[in-house]
């Protein structure tokens, strides 16, 4: 069998289907797993992850606990998981051709080293000949089983080099360190959020916490569900919904329940007055399989079990936020009808709101309406009028009307004219 | 959010108690309810209506099957006083609001009975409601959902057929439609023909029936199969005391519970339908003295024969003169 005609065929399949961006979002999320693994829901105050990315060297290192060397042997530098693998607690990573996939898609050579308390590796390997060997193993360049190492020595560091040379010229680009610590900022904000350091050429890649908007009347919504079935490890999802302030790369696609397009609409194709709309899902199983993330981790199953019912229960706490953003509007176009400038009561309680992380601030069941309903404009509906007449006509009638402001000439004039035509 | 869309009350259109048709089908659905007696105590549910002005619904299951804990949901806030002034009983709370802004605010843990009375024609805004209720009933409640199934007028209009099918896409969406089976068991696409008569309503029934069914496919994706929730269709009227109306709804029930309310509790009460076959519900048109011998003349089997009594009204009676109303003028003091 030609080993270099199934390999680079291998190669190319299997760094098709993830763009350059994601896939070194994915080598991150690696670091963020070995967090999640020393320290589980607790803080990661001390572990970093640290990029650094030229046009001829790509640098990823972490101090975040290193990969054991079983893990390296099955798991790591396998193609595939051995279905016999314990699942990796907390862990998104479940496809385990993350990090191969990540290093071929970026260069022809690497240099993968890992350290735990115990075991120390090394594995280097000139991926275009590997590709020409037949076997599909990697061989350890340095082992070591039965070490004792600090805790300032573990952690892992993946060196690429022989960038492929759009990959170069990407790295290269002005703007790529910013659209990759955007990418970071946004998929990685769990770990950000639990003070996991990361860095891409020393510039650090810090997220704001998620934040809604919260008063004693406005207060977001927080669900816990928990979906277990036997066999299964139990999936929790933690949803919170309520307002925020406008702005942000708000997702507007089926898959957050808007749009009219899918079948299973329940809230309405995304309109302007629902900019305040907030919503976050967190998902967290020890079994990765089940959570509905696709296989690039850049999007959603929405096919999965687990989802589906998620989304249903998203639905259901946004329509009472929905309601009091089309109050909202009423109140808004009533107010302008009027000719009124003033905020109304709803406008009030959304301007005094202050926004909190959402992991602090106080939650109810469900975003109670707030009671302080629009006041319906009492009285007949108004209608204003506004015209333009030669200055020296209007002072002429005003003078005749002995009125003291020209809106006074335009209320006595209509006045006028009203009982002589039209009234009784 | 379109004013024209949302649920109205039947404030002021009618006497609610004096319809004969919705008068006997709330009973049916009343006697059906005190079924639930072999899950748990009736006094522990709560009922969730759409009250209107004269709570009539309220009032019979409180009498006859003893809840207390009821949520009236009422949007004409505009007769606030004169609604709050009609409550029958002081167990009866308000929410103001329409259902589908008031609905997603409430606790569901309890075991309810809702009755969605719309007297709209289905659309999209109720099918929401539907699916919310749905998705958040526990084991042993009920859903009822009752819609207007009026076919617009022919009025001469050669375009009727299309301009029904029309105005149903437009309250639904084409993607809800349902597909029609032939007599042979082919399967094609509805056509606007279908809906003349009391296809509307077994269209609508059939488009409820399909939200119900997904919305519960969703809820239940991720669990275990015992551990599913199911809708069984109980009910499936029509009846027209004025314009045609269709009333679906039935048990919500987890495969424990099932197990303790036997099929046949229901199915002994003769007006429950599990499938397409709809319960015609019809008032006959008797007078007192009639309806009084007719009582005085029931036997086992039936009536005594009283042939000068046109047969079909007859027949009609035999059918529904457990539930039928009395009505009379009375000196008020």
């Amino acid at each position: 069998m030609d080993a270099s005609a199934t390999k680079e065929l291998f190669i190319e399949m299997i760094t098709r289907d993830i763009a350059l961006v994601p896939s070194i979002v994915d080598l991150v999320d690696n670091c963020a797993d070995g967090a999640r693994r020393m320290r589980g829901n607790a803080s990661y105050q001390g572990l970093a992850a640290r990029l650094d990315i030229s046009a001829s060297e790509f640098r990823l290192s972490d101090n975040c606990g290193g990969m054991s060397v079983d893990l390296a042997r099955n798991v790591a530098f396998r193609f595939g998981r051995p279905p016999n693998t314990p699942p990796l607690k907390h862990s998104i990573g479940q496809f385990g051709v993350g990090m191969k996939r990540a290093i071929f898609k970026i260069g022809k050579y690497f240099r993968v080293e890992s350290t735990t308390a115990s075991s120390r590796f090394v594995i280097e390997q000139d991926v275009v000949a590997w590709a020409k060997i037949p076997e599909w193993e990697y061989e350890f360049r340095e082992l070591e089983e039965d070490g004792r190492f600090n805790s300032t020595q573990q952690g892992t560091t993946i060196t690429i080099t022989e960038l492929h040379d759009g990959v170069a010229a990407e790295f290269a680009l002005q703007d790529f360190v910013p659209q990759l610590k955007q990418e970071i900022k946004s998929r990685l904000r769990d770990p950000i959020a639990r003070k996991l350091a990361i860095t891409i050429n020393a510039i650090p890649v810090d997220s704001e916490p998620l934040t809604l908007l919260a008063s004693k009347e406005l207060a977001p919504a927080y669900k816990e569900l928990r979906f277990s079935a036997t066999g299964a490890k139990p999936v929790t999802v933690r949803l919170f919904c309520g307002l925020g302030r406008l702005i942000l790369e708000g997702d507007k696609t089926p898959a957050t329940g808007w749009s009219a397009e899918i079948d299973d609409v329940s809230l309405p194709a995304f309109h302007g007055q629902y900019n305040h709309l907030r919503g976050y899902a967190y998902f967290d199983c020890d079994d990765p399989g089940r959570l509905p993330w696709n296989t690039t981790k850049t999007g959603f199953n929405m096919d999965s079990s687990v989802y589906r019912a998620a989304r249903l229960e998203m639905m259901k706490m946004a329509l009472p936020v929905k309601t009091f953003l089309d109050r909202l509007k009423e109140e808004k176009s009533a107010k302008a009808k009027a000719g009124s400038d003033e905020p109304g009561p709803l406008q009030s309680l959304l301007l005094s709101a202050r926004p909190g992380d959402i992991h602090k601030i106080d939650t109810r069941p469900t975003f109670d309406l707030p009671t302080a309903k629009a006041k319906k404009v009492t009285g007949p509906i108004m209608q204003k009028i506004q015209y333009d007449e030669p200055l020296k006509r209007v002072q002429e009638v005003r003078s005749a009307l002995k009125a003291r402001s020209w809106k006074e000439v335009g209320e006595k004039t209509f006045e006028y004219f009203y009982k002589a035509e039209v009234g009784e | 959010m379109n004013q024209a869309n949302q649920r109205t009350t039947s404030l002021g259109k009618f006497r609610y108690a004096l319809r004969p048709a919705k008068n006997i089908e709330r009973k049916m659905l009343c006697e059906a309810f005190g079924c639930l007696a072999s899950l748990a105590p009736l006094p522990s549910y709560r009922y969730i209506g759409l009250g209107a002005l004269e709570f009539v619904d309220f009032a019979l299951l409180h009498q006859r099957i003893g809840i207390t804990d009821m949520l009236s949901i009422e949007c004409r806030d505009d007769a606030f006083e004169r609604i709050k002034f009609n409550i029958p009983y002081l167990c009866i709370k308000m929410k103001w609001g329409t259902s589908h802004e008031v609905l997603p605010t409430l606790d569901w843990r309890k075991k309810t009975i809702v009755w969605l009375d719309y007297d709209s024609p289905l659309a999209t805004q109720i099918l929401d409601d539907v699916r919310l209720v749905t998705s958040s009933l526990v084991s042993g409640s009920m859903i009822v959902i009752t819609v207007e199934a009026r076919p617009k007028e022919v009025e001469g209009n050669v375009n009727i057929a299309h301009d029904r099918l029309q105005a149903l896409i437009q309250n639904v969406g084409e993607d809800r439609l349902p597909l029609m089976k032939e007599g042979d068991g082919a399967v094609r696409s509805l056509k606007g023909s279908d809906l003349a008569e009391w296809g509307l309503a077994r269209v609508s029934r059939q488009i409820i029936d399909a939200e119900i069914a997904r919305t519960l496919k969703d809820r239940n994706a991720p669990l275990d199969t015992e551990s599913r929730i199911s809708y069984e269709q109980l009910f499936n009227f029509h009846y027209a005391d004025g314009a045609k109306m269709l009333t679906v709804g039935g048990i919500i029930l987890h495969a424990r519970d099932a197990s303790r309310i036997p099929e046949s509790t229901f199915d002994m009460l003769e007006f429950v339908r599990r499938t397409d076959d709809p319960y015609l519900i019809e008032a006959p048109v008797l007078t007192s003295r009639e309806l009084t011998y007719l009582d005085n003349h029931i036997t086992a089997r039936g009536f005594k024969k009283a042939s000068w009594l046109p047969q079909a009204e007859c027949e009609k009676y035999k059918k529904v003169y457990r539930y039928h109303p009395t009505f009379a003028e009375v000196e008020r003091g």
